[in-house]
């Protein structure tokens, strides 16, 4: 007994092994009873279903499985947006990988022009919210086949844009690849930046040609980047609502997340559970696959050896055009979809791209009453605008703390007992809410959170459940950082400080975290940018008194009111991109370093 | 990965076994039945107004209107409340108003008082049946709303017409083109209508579960003969003329839209014949005028059997409610003309004097006494020419009509 118990003190005397096991806790409250929550919440009635299960509400049934997988809506409800969900999210790592990874061996291994500007340029789709490039695809690519009027490329072109260009399957893989990209450049970048020039020269000295140099040495060191990459955005693609939904619905082309909004907001809300579940399944088998194909996940970012001499390849009499065409990719990516919507804030009458149908009332007119499309005050003279702007702001940065906080603690106490099972769990806890989609946590935190929960009170309506479900859902982020960081310190800096007698809060902020200092601050900046951005997963925890700059967006683009949405929309941008490089700057973090690039 | 599955499946495995037995709502087997008439309350504007200023706890408003918002500051500074009790009115969507208020009273949160939302349909069996809001009225407000107190009290309807582009030669309509309502069926309009995705906008589901009435399948039946010569023939899967039209509306291209205000813009700037299904209020906000000084859209009112559909935003209280009294109160002005429209010197906070509906299209008062704009029809005039949302026949068939959307979109 004296033995065992002698081993459990011994166990919690090491902070990390306390860290564990509180994340362990934690952990199990808020990501494992959730994800339990949404298995109990396709076996019960709930209120909008009486009229077609005709049960009590709150008993257990077998109807939504059986509708979803076993009835004649079964093809419409889950096989169609399956197939449609499986082929965008496999086409959408294509695109990332082949455009993310090119530019990746662009920056790293050529001589290309203007590296410093477009390594900039190319991370802003994904600082920019997600339906960002689908709202800016269909400004410019609309269809009059389907709205009846052009886009911007018709205006300045004369060339009418097929639908099939405009809506549907192919603009949604095409966005959601092109949203990615930056995750697929950070991680590839970062391997090629770092690989072992030596490889290379020794198949030089070998007489070894390019492409067999590239098949035999460069992709087999990519390959777990492109691996990580591949969880990423499949899992990402997967869980993307505002794409599907922008380029989807008027083609009626449905994916798992368009049904489940439906479903969850319709009449059948077991049935979106159920459509969670599989989007959570689907997920965790390209996650075993991956894990399979690399042998062991060690990190979703591969630190190598640096190397002090990287062989740049000489473009030759392609650099120019080379250049000029990727900044012409760059500049569509990032500066194009700004223009779009900086354009459609000022516009009176759409598809009218004329100066005299321009004007600055959105942003800066009075209200023109009830009969005029600006029966509001310009977004710079509402207080509505700053009043969630601030609320934004408020949310993100606690977000930031919270997930870039446990994020790095976790991260530390994953790597310095890494292998044990306790580890290995915490690990896979932290990176299940990642898995799990936005809208889906979010419901199931509003029936968890809006009842009291033991010495948890009522957490419906105030700020802390909004505060609650951000560091959740952008934890799995900050503690790959977190696991990065560490996995690049050597234990034995921490080990000398144990030997010389330094407590354990010494050693974290005098040795550990002023080593990490720019990587745990990228830790921190990730969830923040992700909080600014951030709509599905808090639209419907929202209430009157906290509401925030995306929720805004929404109402005025269900309102149709275009322009103001086109001005927020850029609003956020701006925010968000002010102080990204602001932080940047001034601390040396950056979104690569919080992804896992180096 | 395992260690961490097996964890989770014995979690499952234990929740299971207690978490979904039991928990039920007594009397669950309900949905789109006859709702029992609410009772007279005797009650007066004054004395309500009174005992909401003894009451002296907070006002709480939801509402799918944002006119409401000016509302509220006018009444509560007309009748001296201002800065002694407090209030807000939020804007909020109606299913998210549903999902809100569904949990704020079942959890005895603090919430609304008083909501103001539209969707009959899911309110009826989401809201009402489940004992979370309630029908009120007055003697004051039955005389002057009448039968449209019942089975939820109408505060303001709004309507949904077929509006098209025009004066753009052979890439629009033509006035009266639009006289059939099967013309969106016909395969020389493919693709040229837009509506908002009913799966997202609940009137709209509404308007297609009323149209398979008997009633209204009847009149679509008989227009299907009038458009197309013959008598209609149902497929399999359509049990009457009003699902067959469902269908063929969708096999014919209907375009899905997120929103009445962006469909209007479209259809305004269309360089081919398009329509809309929207609300007269979002036509008018959009309406523009071509190069040559002619307007660029149009709406029809004669077509057989119905140009649209009307809906209301039902006024009702919510079950937990603060300051009831008050709520009351503020419901009964409302109906007056002042309420409506303002008086022309009523303040409100921003400075700006509180027109209310004044001046708008695509809005009536459930008094039909209250004034509509000018160039804008009286709603018993929309009546006659429009389906009126059936709350309780949508409660009843909705589920049907979704799951047979379900397969042929």
């Amino acid at each position: 007994m004296k033995k065992k118990w002698n081993k459990i003190k011994t166990f919690f005397s090491k902070p990390y092994n306390v860290l564990l096991v509180l994340f362990l806790i934690m952990l199990t409250f808020l990501v494992v009873i959730p994800l339990i929550s949404i298995v109990r919440d396709t076996f019960i009635v709930h209120p909008s279903e009486k009229s077609r299960v005709h049960q009590a509400v709150g008993t257990f049934t077998t109807y939504h499985w059986l509708r979803a997988f076993a009835s004649s809506f079964s093809k419409s409800l889950l096989w169609d947006p399956i197939r449609n969900s499986i082929v965008t999210s496999i086409w959408s790592c294509v695109v990332a990988i082949l455009i993310g990874g090119s530019f990746a061996w662009l920056v790293s291994r050529s001589d290309m022009m203007w590296k410093k500007a477009l390594t900039k340029l190319f991370i802003f789709p994904y600082i920019m919210p997600s339906w960002t490039l689908a709202l800016a695809w269909k400004n410019f690519f609309k269809s009059v086949e389907i709205t009846g009027s052009n886009g911007i490329f018709t205006a300045l072109t004369g060339l009418q844009v097929p639908t099939w260009f405009g809506y549907g399957e192919f603009p949604i893989i095409v966005v959601t690849g092109l949203h990615y990209a930056p995750f697929a450049y950070i991680l590839i970048g970062g391997i090629l930046h770092n690989m072992d020039a030596n490889l290379e020269e020794a198949a030089i000295i070998l007489k070894t040609k390019r492409l067999r140099m590239f098949l035999r040495i460069t992709i087999p060191i990519v390959m777990p980047a492109v691996l990580s990459t591949i969880i990423l955005v499949f899992s990402g693609a997967m869980a993307s609502f505002a794409t599907p939904q922008f380029l989807g619905l008027p083609v009626r082309y449905f994916v798992l997340t368009t049904e489940l909004y439906a479903a969850i907001n319709g009449t059948n809300p077991g049935v979106g559970y159920i459509l969670a579940l599989v989007m959570i399944v689907l997920s965790i088998i390209i996650m075993f696959i991956n894990q399979k194909m690399i042998g062991t996940r060690k990190s979703y970012a591969t630190v190598t050896g640096k190397s002090a001499n990287i062989s740049v390849f000489h473009l030759g009499g392609f650099r120019l055009p080379i250049s000029i065409l990727t900044t012409f990719i760059v500049l569509c990516m990032s500066v194009i979809p700004l223009i779009t919507f900086a354009l459609e804030s000022v516009m009176m009458q759409t598809g009218v791209y004329k100066l005299s149908n321009m004007t600055l009332s959105f942003w800066v007119g009075q209200s023109q009453g009830h009969n005029s499309i600006q029966d509001q005050p310009g977004i710079l003279l509402n207080p509505e605008v700053y009043r969630t702007l601030f609320n934004s702001l408020k949310l993100s940065f606690t977000c930031a703390i919270g997930a870039g906080t446990l994020g790095f603690l976790a991260g530390y106490s994953i790597v310095r007992r890494r292998g044990s099972w306790l580890s290995k769990v915490v690990e896979d806890l932290t990176f299940i809410p990642y898995l799990i989609p936005s809208m889906a946590l979010a419901a199931i935190y509003l029936s968890m959170f809006s009842t009291n929960r033991g010495i948890i009170p009522s957490l419906y309506g105030t700020f802390t459940i909004l505060a609650l479900i951000g560091t959740i859902k952008y934890l799995p982020m900050a503690s790959r950082s977190g696991v990065n960081s560490m996995l690049q310190l050597s234990p034995e800096i921490e080990e000398a400080g144990i030997i010389m007698g330094v407590p354990w809060i010494k050693r974290m902020t005098r040795i550990i975290i002023p080593i990490e200092k720019a990587t745990i601050v990228s830790g921190y900046l990730l969830p923040f940018i992700s909080g600014m951005r951030e709509l599905s997963l808090f639209v419907i925890l929202i209430t009157a008194n906290n509401r925030v700059l995306t929720s805004l967006l929404l109402f005025y683009d269900e309102k149709g009111f275009t322009q103001f949405s086109n001005a927020v929309n850029l609003l956020i941008i701006i925010v968000v991109l002010v102080i990204n490089f602001t932080v940047e700057k001034l601390t040396g973090a950056s979104i690569e370093k919080g992804v896992g690039g180096n | 990965m395992k260690k961490l599955l097996a964890v989770l499946l014995s979690a499952l495995m234990c929740l299971t076994m207690f978490g979904c037995s039991g928990g039920g709502q007594e009397g669950g087997e309900q949905g789109g039945g006859e709702t029992p008439a609410t009772e007279v309350d005797k009650a007066t504007f004054e004395e309500l107004l009174e005992a909401g200023k003894a009451n002296g706890k907070p006002l709480t408003i939801y509402t799918t209107h944002s006119v409401i918002n000016d509302a509220i500051e006018a009444f509560m500074i007309k009748y001296e409340l201002d800065g002694k009790i407090e209030y807000s009115s939020t804007q909020i969507g109606d299913t998210n108003q549903i999902t809100q208020v569904a949990t704020e009273v079942a959890q005895g949160v603090d919430g609304a008082d008083i909501i103001f939302i539209q969707d009959g349909g899911r309110v009826l069996t989401d809201l009402v049946e489940e004992g979370y809001v309630y029908n009120w009225y007055n003697q004051e407000i039955l005389d002057l709303v009448g039968e449209d107190c019942e089975p939820l009290l109408v505060w303001d309807y709004c309507n949904k017409v077929f509006i098209y582009n025009v004066n753009n030669g052979e890439n629009s309509f033509a006035d009266g083109e639009i006289n059939n309502i099967w013309y969106c069926t016909d395969p020389q309009y493919a693709g040229a209508l837009c509506l908002k995705d009913p799966s997202s906008e609940g009137v709209n589901m509404n308007f297609l579960v009323n149209l398979t009435s008997e009633e209204n399948a009847a009149k679509l039946a008989e227009a299907y003969k009038a458009y197309y010569g013959k008598d209609i023939t149902l497929d399999a899967d359509c049990p009457n003329a009003g699902y067959q039209f469902i269908k063929m509306m969708y096999k014919n291209g209907v375009v899905l839209g997120s929103s009445d205000g962006t469909i209007a813009k479209d259809t305004a700037a269309a360089d081919k014949k398009m329509s809309a299904l929207i609300t007269l209020n979002k036509y008018k906000k959009n309406l523009g005028k071509r190069d040559d000084g002619t307007d660029n859209m149009s709406f029809a009112q004669d077509v057989n059997p119905v140009a649209g559909f009307i809906y209301p935003i039902y006024g009702l209280q919510v079950k937990n409610a603060d300051n009831p009294e008050l709520a009351k109160a503020f419901l009964i002005w409302l109906y007056s003309e002042e309420g409506w429209k303002g008086n022309g010197t009523l303040t409100i906070k921003d400075g700006s004097v509180y027109k209310g509906m004044s001046g708008r299209f695509g809005d009536y008062s459930g008094n039909q006494a209250n004034p509509v704009v000018d160039g804008d029809l009286p709603v018993k005039e929309w009546k006659k020419i429009l389906i009126q949302e059936d709350a309780e026949q949508a409660a009843a068939e909705r589920a049907n009509v979704e799951d047979f959307i379900l397969t042929i979109k």
